[in-house]
């Protein structure tokens, strides 16, 4: 079949070229890499603030206030944490609210008295900014705070009563977790450390680095003048487009598991250092999220692919088809940079209209679901919507190297005078 | 039946007219030869009868059919003019894909492409990417890539453009042969003793049109001219911008 040539020659031609395979490989290993490390540095190397409101009057010998403001002190020595007591839980709540803090403890007057009682469940309150990779280490920390607490207290009840209600005595503490909503799309809500900038970034750093390819491959047959001898072989557009869409899909699926391997790393250096006791649970990737991500990120890029090919079309040559990647790398920024502040129904019905024309947006909101979820109906309608622009610009691309003026490079001129004519 | 049939074939470009209706024909066994001064319209010429682009008026059969079918196109090669080579790919590579994009088996393609690069004297060069191959090879190689399918239709743009006297010789040497085989040839070249050597039948071309056509010899002697070139000079008048 003429397609499977030419996309096993196309294929070979982008594997040589050692540039370009590097960029989309190393680039993203790099890239989230380095991420990683200054993540990491941010989170040991600069302070974390929690404030902590503590109005326990004790019991008598007993301060479980005090002793829960110690132990979250004792664990949060990997990294740099600040305890700051405060005096109004409002004013605490606000320091959040304002990025100063990442959480704010409330600790009630009767906190050690119920916990001394056999079946008192005392109340804790916390307030906390979630998303963030500090909010998520600082939850982390609290729980394995309270978590020793909470065995401390049980360990005592067990010796004063048994019987039928046991289960209260080993669950002594109710915590109400209140927290500072940001607006965002996604249940964030998910102690993640994928939420947040990271899928914006993904999809970023995918489009950027593949978006050449395939200006290597269309324009650069016009540039070497290969282009009419291949327009001249049995095969039909289609499949010249095919084959060489399916080459660069390739090329695509190997970037996307170096962006997937790049994230991993991203996380995995963000967290090193840290003791497991205070690490977010929900940093691994399970292997049907990895396979999704692939999958949204291949997919991504051969839009982005198609696009490039569409708007270059014209070009006789890769410099001016360069000229098109500023505008491809626009989009994606067009279809996130809303969405990562709001969802996307609650924004003004105009700018969700060019929200939904942008294929960009579907790739972030799948995106999203792979790696914090949850998924939902409207997931399939983003996975019809992805492959309805891929088709639909998969036509144009063919229609557009059907043309004249694209085979044989004339394009309109404006004439300030009578053309001659013959 | 002819190769090509060409009549009144027009094209214009907006308000460009390149081509203003030209008639020839190119029956097998002979080669044909388009000349004319730069931006006489012999490349739109030769697009239209690759099928590459459609004539705004006039009709065009090649091959018995329309040269933008599959089945003719697997019969034809053009070569353009100023056309590179893939700079990733193997001398052997591209003569190979080329010879299964034309419809090739892969074993038909292989004994092709080792039987040309023999031919072309491409031996030492099998294995060498295009990106370092002078001019006058990737020329060789690019015949390659329009001879694998063994088309009874070439049409060659200036087709030993670049190459070395012996080199061209060789190519020249090639078509002859191509041409004893009942092959047909349309050729365009600006070195008027190359044309006076391929082609059995020369058209002239000048603003869009053609001038005159007919054989060399006849030309010569119905013009009183000595050689093709001072005929060229007659005909035509100082290129087109």
């Amino acid at each position: 079949m003429g397609w499977g040539v030419i996309f096993i020659k196309d294929l070979k031609e982008l594997v040589r070229n050692r540039k370009a395979l590097a960029l989309v490989t190393v680039m993203p290993l790099l890239l989230f890499s380095a991420l990683g490390v200054l993540s990491n540095y941010s989170l040991t190397k600069t302070p974390t603030v929690i404030t902590f409101v503590d109005k326990d009057t004790g019991y008598g010998s007993a301060n479980y206030g005090q002793q829960l403001f110690n132990n979250i002190e004792a664990y949060g020595q990997s990294i740099d944490l600040v305890v700051v007591n405060e005096s109004s839980f409002q004013v605490a709540k606000q320091m959040v609210a304002d990025g100063q803090a990442v959480m704010a403890i409330f600790v009630p007057e009767n906190f050690s008295y119920t916990l001394n009682q056999t079946f008192g469940v005392a109340n804790l309150t916390l307030f906390t900014s979630p998303g963030s990779t500090k909010a998520q280490v600082v939850n982390q920390i609290v729980d394995s705070a309270l978590s020793d607490i909470s065995t401390q207290v049980t360990y005592a009840r067990l010796h004063r009563v048994y019987g039928a209600n046991a289960s209260k005595v080993l669950n002594p503490v109710t915590v109400y977790v209140e927290e500072y909503q940001v607006k965002t799309p996604f249940n964030t809500t998910v102690s993640t450390p994928y939420a947040g900038i990271l899928p914006a970034l993904i999809v970023l750093v995918s489009v950027e680095t593949n978006v050449g390819l395939i200006i290597d491959s269309l324009v650069g047959e016009k540039e070497r003048r290969t282009l009419e001898m291949l327009l001249v072989t049995p095969i039909s557009r289609w499949g010249i487009i095919i084959g060489k869409t399916l080459a660069v899909l390739v090329i695509s699926l190997v970037s996307a598991i170096a962006i997937l391997v790049g994230i991993i790393l991203e996380v995995g250096l963000t967290f090193s250092g840290l003791a497991q006791s205070i690490t977010p649970t929900a940093i691994q990737i399970k292997p049907l999220q990895a396979a999704a991500l692939i999958a949204i990120l291949t997919a991504t890029v051969v839009v982005t692919q198609l696009i490039t090919a569409a708007l270059s079309a014209y070009a006789t040559n890769t410099k001016e088809a360069n000229a098109s990647i500023g505008l491809v790398m626009s989009l994606p920024v067009l279809s996130m940079y809303p969405l990562l502040f709001s969802s996307l129904f609650s924004l003004p019905h105009l700018v969700q209209a060019v929200m939904y024309l942008l294929p960009f947006t579907y790739s972030y909101l799948l995106l999203n679901m792979a790696l914090i979820g949850p998924a939902s109906l409207f997931d399939v309608v983003y996975v019809f919507a992805l492959a309805g622009y891929t088709l639909l610009l998969l036509y144009i691309t063919v229609k557009l190297y059907g043309r004249e003026a694209v085979i044989v490079g004339t394009t309109r001129k404006i004439h300030l005078r009578k053309p001659k004519t013959r | 039946m002819d190769a090509v049939v060409a009549s009144d074939l027009r094209k214009a470009f907006g308000e460009f007219t390149a081509v203003g209706g030209v008639s020839f024909k190119v029956e097998f066994g002979t080669a044909f030869a388009l000349i004319g001064p730069n931006g006489a319209g012999k490349t739109t010429t030769l697009r239209m009868v690759s099928g590459l682009i459609r004539p705004t008026s006039g009709s065009i059969m090649v091959l018995g059919g329309d040269p933008s079918v599959g089945s003719i196109r697997s019969k034809m090669s053009i070569l353009p003019e100023d056309a590179g080579v893939y700079e990733k790919l193997t001398v052997y590579e591209a003569i190979y894909y080329y010879g299964l994009l034309r419809g090739l088996s892969r074993s038909e393609a292989e004994l092709r492409t080792e039987h040309l690069i023999k031919v072309l004297g491409l031996d030492d060069k099998h294995d060498e990417y295009g990106s370092k191959l002078s001019k006058g090879l990737k020329r060789k190689t690019l015949l390659g890539m329009c001879l694998v399918n063994d088309p009874q239709l070439l049409v060659l743009d200036e087709p030993t453009d670049g190459l070395d006297v012996r080199s061209a010789k060789n190519v020249r040497d090639m078509l002859g042969k191509l041409v004893d085989e009942g092959k047909a040839i349309i050729v365009t070249s600006h070195n008027m003793s190359e044309i006076r050597s391929v082609a059995d039948t020369i058209a002239i071309m000048d603003k869009g049109r053609i001038v005159v056509q007919g054989e060399a010899e006849k030309l010569l002697a119905e013009y009183g001219s000595d050689n093709l070139e001072d005929l060229f000079l007659t005909l035509t008048t100082s290129e087109v911008e």
